[in-house]
């Protein structure tokens, strides 16, 4: 009887590994890109076109990075790097490298509190992936209609080996898993930085963090903000984004820790696509502007763009919320 | 950081392109850079401009720097020819730095015009002395200007600066002699040099 | 050595000149001299002063000016080789001097013909071409989530690859 009572106090009691559900999560955000790894993954994205499939080869270095090389699919060729303060995309069709600064690295902490302030973390069983036993942890956040996710931790290296994307329909919207992983071996630290003799493009226009002021000033309009909110979000950080014809859009974005959503804010005339440029016979070179509409910043999945326009600017919100919300922030920038 | 101490393979990322290395040869250059730029041009706004210009050029111009161990000198060949460019074409009265100005861009402190200061009385002349300092430099005629500050701040040997000026090593050596007569003529109350030769 | 020599050599010296004892020669004179070595004296105090002042230090931002100029000179060099490569084309189809041959009729229409379809085409060629954004708000709103936590980031290539083919499919 003691004996029954003991073990089943000890199985009761006897903590999973990785601690509990949310305990497992915040490990594995620390984990992200701070250990070194190399491995192969799949990718899957689910659009209302059908499926869109990836093979991928993986780095991690220790210092923050990661690497992700496409190998099959629409993508292939592509490279996409993460750092700590910037990322850069390699599109080899243009032979060109895109780079976007983040401003300042990341506050663990400070996510973390916004995270488990805002998210419930739920045990779902466990799963051999990559040859490795996980942990499932369903994260889903404390406001209905918003989008939700799923995480295959192992719990002794605290990596994320598969993890599921939710929308905020609850329509599965993309999954990634490691096929093969390996921890031993450390990233030969160039295949962090971009390849050589490819021009890199900043799409910030080569600008630093700039402040609220500076922003308003390169954009040349006082920054306008939401009147309301969706409920968790809290704003994150305003940068520069530059178009290839040189004009600066003002973005601020929010989040809730793990969810975010962008509000890019510019004059409703663009001040560049409305400039005239060379155009013509060569022997009637004369001037022509360039249509406003054939911009095309405005382009994306249908659903998680919204513009609206008040007076002399124009906003455009992005993000993975429910249209509606998305509409009710557009609404509240009127 | 001193460029000398940057590992060469930067220099050889930086010169395929690669923006964030092209960013720590900016780091380690900058300060030099612009001392040198403001020094000679004596507008911080001007400074700042060409400073600016000059490693945007740099950038581009990278790819045809054969031996990436050079880079220090390459870089200093343009900025020197840049400020000569600026100062042929510049108007004298715009190039003018107030002592407010050199503190400010010293990060406010007055000791760092180079001046270690005890009590409040040798504080007082350590300020004068360095302030008078600044103002002879600034007075000396740009080719004086030049040879001092490339010899006295950079740090360049003289052959070094004739190949950068493209003058004769003599040309270098008497510049520098008369610039240290007009120096000391100017600070013989501080220095109690009678100044000429 | 007399006293302009001593000088004339001082005044022009190498600023280690300063730092280092003179050579035996200098020092000879110096020390039979009193108002040369007060000479020296002066200008090795002078040396020690341009050798102490310190370095100025550089704005905050000027880095962000740096790369800002260095977009708009890209930006610059792609306008200037488009306008040069257009300029090529159109050389081609130009009329060469003196290019006057008498030509039968069906041979002149021919000629028409062909410079008329030319026209069009370089008209065609030579209009703005639709400004096709290679990098939109989505493609930059994806870009910056690949910092928050726990983001998929195999999937946010995947989708600015998307984005790109349904924009290259509108047009």
């Amino acid at each position: 009887m003691i004996l029954l009572l003991t073990g089943a106090v000890t199985h009761i009691w006897a903590a999973p590994p990785g601690g509990s559900a949310s305990d497992l999560v915040r490990a594995a955000i620390r984990k992200e890109g701070r250990i070194d790894l190399s491995g192969t993954s799949e990718t899957v994205l689910f659009t209302p076109q059908g499926q869109v499939k990836a093979q991928t080869r993986v780095f991690w270095s220790s210092q923050g990075m990661i690497r992700t090389e496409y190998l099959t699919g629409p993508a292939a060729g592509r490279v996409l790097v993460t750092r700590p303060l910037d990322a850069w995309e390699y599109r080899p069709g243009e032979k060109k490298v895109y780079l976007t600064l983040f401003g300042a690295a990341a506050d663990l902490e400070k996510d973390w509190e916004m995270i488990a302030a805002n998210h419930a973390f739920e045990d779902q069983g466990t799963e051999r992936i990559a040859g490795r036993e996980t942990r499932i942890v369903n994260i889903r956040s404390k406001y209905p209609g918003r989008p939700s996710r799923k995480l295959w931790i192992e719990p002794q290296m605290g990596v994320i080996l598969k993890s599921e994307f939710r929308d905020a329909s609850n329509a599965l919207a993309s999954a990634t898993a490691f096929t093969s992983i390996d921890f031993n071996g450390k990233a030969n630290p160039g295949l962090f930085s971009p390849p050589s003799g490819i021009p890199v493009v900043s799409t910030e226009g080569g600008q630093q963090p700039v402040s609220v002021e500076e922003l308003a000033k390169l954009v040349g309009f006082p920054l306008v903000y939401p009147r309301s909110l969706p409920e968790g979000f809290r704003f994150q950080g305003v940068y520069p984004y530059r178009c290839r014809r040189g004009a600066y859009s003002a973005q601020l974005r929010y989040t809730d820790g793990l969810t975010s959503f962008s509000v890019f804010e510019r004059w409703r005339v663009c001040p560049k696509c409305g400039e005239e440029v060379e155009s013509g016979f060569p022997w009637r070179r004369g001037k022509r502007k360039v249509a406003p509409e054939s911009c095309e910043l405005l382009a994306g999945p249908a659903g998680k763009t919204v513009k609206v326009d008040k007076d002399k600017l124009s906003f455009v919100v992005v993000g993975d919320l429910a249209r509606e919300e998305l509409s009710r922030v557009a609404e509240g920038l009127k | 950081m001193a460029i000398e101490t940057l590992d060469v393979n930067i220099v050889v990322r930086a010169r395929q392109g690669d923006r964030e290395a092209f960013r720590l040869l900016f780091e380690a250059t900058k300060g030099r850079t612009f001392n040198y730029m403001l020094r000679m041009i004596r507008n911080v706004e001007d400074a700042k401009d060409l400073t600016q210009e000059v490693y945007a050029k740099a950038f581009f111009a990278l790819p045809g720097l054969r031996q990436p161990e050079a880079f220090s000198g390459w870089l200093k060949a343009l900025v020197v020819n840049r400020v000569r460019d600026y100062l042929r074409s510049a108007p004298a009265r715009n190039r003018e730095v107030s002592l407010e100005e050199m503190v400010e861009t010293s990060g406010g402190d007055v000791s760092a015009l180079g001046v270690a200061a005890v009590t409040p009385e040798e504080d007082l002349l350590a300020r004068e002395r360095s302030a008078e300092m600044e103002k002879a430099i600034d007075g000396l005629p740009d080719i004086h200007r030049e040879v001092v500050l490339l010899h006295h701040i950079e740090g360049l040997p003289v052959e070094h600066i004739a190949s950068l000026l493209r003058v004769p090593p003599g040309t270098v050596k008497s510049r520098l002699a008369r610039a240290r007569g007009e120096l000391a003529s100017k600070l013989s109350g501080y220095t109690g040099l009678k100044g000429g030769s | 050595m007399n006293c302009q020599g001593l000088r004339k050599i001082v005044s022009e010296s190498s600023k280690d000149l300063f730092t280092m004892p003179l050579p035996e020669e200098l020092t000879r004179h110096v020390n039979g001299c009193p108002a040369c070595a007060e000479y020296v004296r002066s200008l090795r105090e002078l040396t020690g002063f341009l050798d102490r002042m310190e370095e100025r230090s550089a704005p905050d931002d000027l880095w962000a000016g740096v790369v800002a100029k260095i977009n708009e000179m890209e930006a610059d060099r792609a306008r200037e080789e488009t306008i040069s490569l257009r300029r090529k084309v159109a050389k081609r189809w130009l009329p060469l001097p003196g290019f006057l041959k008498p030509v039968p009729a069906w041979a002149a229409a021919a000629v028409l013909l062909v410079l008329v379809g030319g026209g069009v085409y370089l008209g065609r060629s030579c209009s703005p071409q639709p400004d096709v954004e290679p990098y939109g708000y989505y493609d930059q709103h994806v870009m910056l989530s690949v910092q928050d936590p726990l983001a998929d980031r195999a999937a946010a290539g995947l989708m600015i690859t998307e984005n790109q083919a349904r924009t290259g499919e509108k047009k």
